[in-house]
This record gives C-alpha cells, structure tokens and sequence, in this order.
C-alpha cells in the first residue's frame, strides 16, 4: 500500500565530499501538500541535499526521515515507490523510444518477472498527460529537444505516482510556455497531497509557485519561509550577490536580479 | 569511453522494433537449421556426407560413436560459446552503457587462455586431458578476483575498464613468456593453435565440464536485465529506482567471469562475436538492454554454429580455427557497420 502522503525530515544533516564539509547542520521539514521550493547559488548544495534525503549520499552526522522512518530503515523497492527523484541534466545512454523511457518510472512497481499490468499502463498515460508529452510517445528520446526531453524526464519520474517527488532543476531548459505549465503541474501534485520540492534558478516562479522557499549558501540553510519572507533584497545579495528589483503584480512577487555587487 | 553510445547508435530512423519474441524465434530457427546441419558436416566438408550415410548402413556403432563423441558435443560448445558471447557482450555493453563493450574488455578470456596456456607449458596436459579446461577456469577466476578487489565496492565502469586493460596485458605478457620458453616448436605451435580457438576434437567431458559454470553464469547475466534498462538514465536515477548497483555490477561480473572462462577454457580465444552481436540486434529491440539480452544469447549461438559450420566446410587438410574465421569476418563487418552508421548519421 502506499502513503499518499509523506513528510520529509533531516535533522543536524552533515554531508562531507573529500574532507569538505558541503552540507552543515541542515534541519528543515518538508511537508505533504505546499509545493517547496528549494534555491541557492550554484554549489549551495542543493543537488547534495536531494541526494541525502534518498539515502544516495553517506552522511557524516545526522539523520535523515521519510514518514516516520529513517531513510536507512526503508528497503530500497519501497523507497522508490514511494519517492521519485529527478536528477538534474539528465543524460539518456540509448536512443530508446520515449514511451518505453517513460515506462522505465514504473520499475519499482515491477515483480522480478511480471511485465506492466493495467495499473502500470494508465500511470504512464497519466504521467505522459500531465507532463504534455503524449504526442511525443513514439518518438526516439536522441531526437528530442532538449526542453521536450526535460518534460519526458519528469514523466518517468511521475510515472510511478510517488507520494514524494524531488525534482533537480526541472524547468531549467524549458520555454516559458513549458516553464509555467510544468510549474502547475508540480503545484497541482502539491494540492493533491504529495510532498513536492524542487529546485529552482527562476526567483519570479519561486515566489510565484511556490509556497515555501529554503534558501541555501555555502551548504548552509539561510533562510526558510514564505517567498516574501525569503526574496529580500538583504537575502539576495547574500545568497547570490545581486541586487534585484522586486515588484508585485497581483499580490505575487516579481523578482528580477539586476546587478552583480 | 570517450565515444558515446548515442554518437554511434543515434537513431532518426523509425524502429524497426519487432517483439523480442519473434526476434528469437527466428533465430532459434536459424539455429536448429544449422544444428542438424551441423551434426552431419565433418571435418573434411560436405563430401562425407554420403560417407556417413554410408557408415550408418554398414556400421552404425561407428556412426553413433562420431554423432555422439564427436558431432554432438562440437554442435553443443559452438551453440553455447556463442551464446555466452552473445549474452556477456550484450550485458556489458548495457552495464557500461558503451557499445565498444565486449567481453574480452574485462580480461578474463586472455587470463582464462593464459591459464590454458600454463598447463601446456608445464606439460600437464599430457597426463590430464581436462587440464587445459581447468588450467583456464583457474585463469579466468584469478582475473575476476583482481577485478573485483581492484574495482572495490562501487566498481566505477572506468575502473573497471582499465582494470581490464592491465589485466589483458599482463596474460598477453605472460602467454608471450611462455611461447619464449616454449621446450619445443612443436609445442610454441601446440599453443598458438590453442588460442586460435576451435571446436574440433572436444569431448562430452568438455561439455560436462564448462556446462555448470556457463548455465551459472547465464542466470547471473539475465537477472541484471532491469536495472541495465535501469542505467539508461544513469546511475543516480538507477539507485533512486529502487535497484541495487552493486549488486548488479557483481553479478555482470561474476556471471561474466563464469561463462566466458568456462567458454574460453574449453575452445580458446573467439573474438568479435561478443561485439557485433549485441550491435546487430540493438536496433530490431529498440534499443532497449532488457530486451537484448535473450536475442543476443540466440544470436550469438547461431552465429557462432554458423561460423563452425563454415570451418568445416572451407577445410582442407589443416582445419581453419573459428577464432580466426570470426575475426576474418567480424572486424571488416564491423568497421562497414560504423561506415553505414557514419554515412546515416553524421
């Protein structure tokens, strides 16, 4: 059976590459139903910090929760049943058909031997519905642009309906049109219920999306809280070292990152 | 592993994707075709068929003896050689997502040989007539346990290629050593002619011998087909799937270690087969790894049966080894494959 709904916990995380602390003390909670949006310079850590909370990277100290259990405890099928993870700039090794890609989201739902069933199947559909990429089924994935590509990644990632998404960068090359779209569809997986975080470079559809940012610098967690708490001119030229200009347009925050400092 | 597999393999033609299902049938097809052909063709070619005919009338003791002792157990190595190629080399090449891959990459079938080779030379051979199978199981093993102690827990692919390369080299050195202190010509040539690799004169005891290790190594192969489709989308997101990659590395491994030392052990050195038939097959599975792996196993197996056939058949006098007929036929096969692929896809 699966949880349809799951929080996220890391308490006191510490995360080491080669002696060099990346991660410091990061205790944040992410929890099912608000989309989350997680933000910092390039090598903040956000990339290390998805990959803790899967198990994916040894932690010097601390601990990480998914539900009520320790992501050790969880046996791997059922972690991955229950949370998808959608690494950042993906490669695809063989120029497979996109649907069979996409299909590729449902091994953990998979028997040793059985092959997809029904269940499977309309998953799939649904996945390739939300993420706008059905058209695309029968293409082959080395021919895709590389925004259609990105949507076909976040199919197979949602192709196994996780309760817990993690997505690295989905938007990052996609066309404005495709960014908003997929932005609603990760606030619509939010709505229903899922734990939902993802990492983002655009500041205007952070704070336009997202319920709650997590900033990050230098493996550090320097701020956590609505976007209007979070986008401040003080926190950006903190965070990033701009300064920006900040208006709003229908009580939502416009960010704008002008100048270096 | 500085040429991708999408720069060789990338695909804007339609699939030509048939169900793995009729792929292998066809080929099992193919395959028993040339079984029961190959039961009757002799050393000598086709002309003995009437012989053995013949022989049947007048003596069928002596026929049943050359069917059994002889024909048989020749038709089955050839069939299970190729296919243990064909699935290690399918495996690998989706293990490390490089389609360059074959199963001579990790240098277990040169330690496997050089183990060969070792009995030869300390002339143990004569007294023993399995100890050239076993000297190379004892070769193979060796490799596979540097391998693993060299590639350590995560068995990166670059480690583990290189580990390969080194290991490759010290068994070239090595057999190289032994030719140099060869006692005599007689024997230096009985070497060169073993490593060529053949199926001529091997024995049911051959077959009894490498059939477990192969059979072991065969499960061990096919239980890493999801998480190879897996590795499509790299390591992390295979991990994130639910699936074990350590594991999965050690069982490509040992699975290799197992099958191609048995195959190697008991025929010598066949090379190419491993290469081009994961290469050949790819695009009539979609590109897929999972769905690769059973064709190629078929693939391998009538490709193989089909070269020994052959031997047999061009033969006369000095029997041609099959090891260098598949070289013969595989390397400019192959360096066409990449012209066309070039030519379609620049």
């Amino acid at each position: 059976m699966i949880d349809s709904s799951l929080a996220v916990t890391s308490k006191n995380l510490r995360v080491n590459f080669n002696d060099v602390s990346v991660l410091t003390d990061i205790s944040v909670q992410f929890l099912p139903g608000k989309l989350i949006g997680l933000i910092g310079p390039n090598g903040a850590g956000k990339t290390t910090l998805l990959r803790s909370l899967i198990g994916l990277v040894s932690l010097v100290e601390g601990s990480v929760s998914i539900g009520n259990k320790d992501v050790q405890a969880w046996s791997k099928a059922s972690l991955a049943r229950h949370v998808s993870y959608l690494a950042q700039g993906q490669r695809v090794h063989w120029p497979l058909q996109v649907e069979r890609l996409i299909a590729l989201g449902r091994l953990p739902h998979l028997g040793p031997w059985s092959q997809h069933g029904c269940e499977d199947r309309s998953a799939i559909s649904d996945a390739m519905s939300f993420a706008d990429v059905t058209s695309l089924a029968q293409r082959t994935v080395t021919t895709l642009s590389v925004g259609e590509l990105g949507r076909v990644l976040l199919a197979r990632a949602l192709a196994s309906d996780p309760a817990v998404l993690l997505a690295d960068e989905p938007v990052g090359s996609l066309d404005p049109g495709h960014a908003l779209q997929v932005m609603r569809v990760f606030q619509d997986l939010a709505k229903s219920g899922r734990t939902v975080v993802v990492v983002l470079h655009d500041l205007t559809l952070a704070a336009r999306f997202c319920d709650r940012l997590v900033l990050l610098k230098g493996g550090r967690l320097i701020g956590d809280g609505r976007p209007k708490e979070i986008l401040t001119p003080r926190n950006l030229s903190l965070a990033y070292g701009v300064t920006a200009t900040i208006n709003e347009k229908d009580e939502q925050l416009m960010v704008v990152p002008w100048e270096p400092i | 592993m500085t040429i991708s597999s999408s720069a060789i393999n990338a695909g804007t033609k339609p699939y030509c994707d048939i169900s793995p299902r009729v792929l292998c049938g066809v080929l099992t097809a193919l395959a028993l075709v040339l079984g029961s052909f190959s039961l009757v063709v002799g050393r000598s070619g086709l002309t003995n068929v009437p012989g053995l005919l013949q022989i049947f009338a007048s003596d069928p003791e002596t026929a049943w003896l050359i069917l059994t002792e002889i024909r048989i157990p020749r038709t089955i190595l050839a069939l299970t050689v190729g296919a243990t190629l064909g699935l290690s080399g399918a495996v690998l090449q989706g293990l490390l997502r490089n389609p360059l891959a074959e199963p001579g990459l990790l240098g277990v079938s040169s330690s496997a040989a050089l183990g060969s080779v070792a009995v030869f030379y300390f002339g143990i051979s004569g007294g023993f007539s399995l100890g050239v199978p076993v000297g190379g199981m004892a070769g193979a093993l060796l490799a596979t346990v540097i391998l693993l102690l060299l590639g350590g827990r995560h068995q990166e692919p670059l480690t583990l290629i290189l580990a390969g390369v080194a290991i490759n080299a010290l068994s070239a050195a090595l057999t190289s050593l032994a030719l140099n202190f060869a006692p005599s010509p007689y024997a230096a040539l009985e070497i060169v002619f073993w490593i060529l690799g053949s199926f001529a004169d091997r024995s049911q005891d051959h077959v009894i011998l490498a059939m477990p290790a192969m059979i072991l190594g065969w499960l061990l192969l096919l239980s890493t087909a999801r998480s190879l489709d897996a590795l499509t989308l790299g390591e992390d997101t295979t991990m994130s799937l639910g699936i074990n990659l350590t594991s999965t590395k050690l069982r490509a491994i040992v699975g290799t270690a197992l099958a191609v030392g048995a195959a190697v052990a008991v025929t010598g050195v066949v090379s190419f087969v491993g290469l081009v038939v994961p290469h050949l097959l790819r695009p009539w599975v979609g590109y897929q790894p999972s769905r690769l792996l059973l064709p190629s196993a078929i693939g391998g197996a009538t490709l193989m049966l089909a070269a020994d056939v052959l031997v047999r058949l061009l033969s006369t006098g000095v029997e041609l080894k099959v090891g260098v007929v598949t070289a013969l036929i595989g390397a400019p096969f192959f360096l066409h494959l990449l012209y066309v692929l070039r030519r379609n896809h620049p």
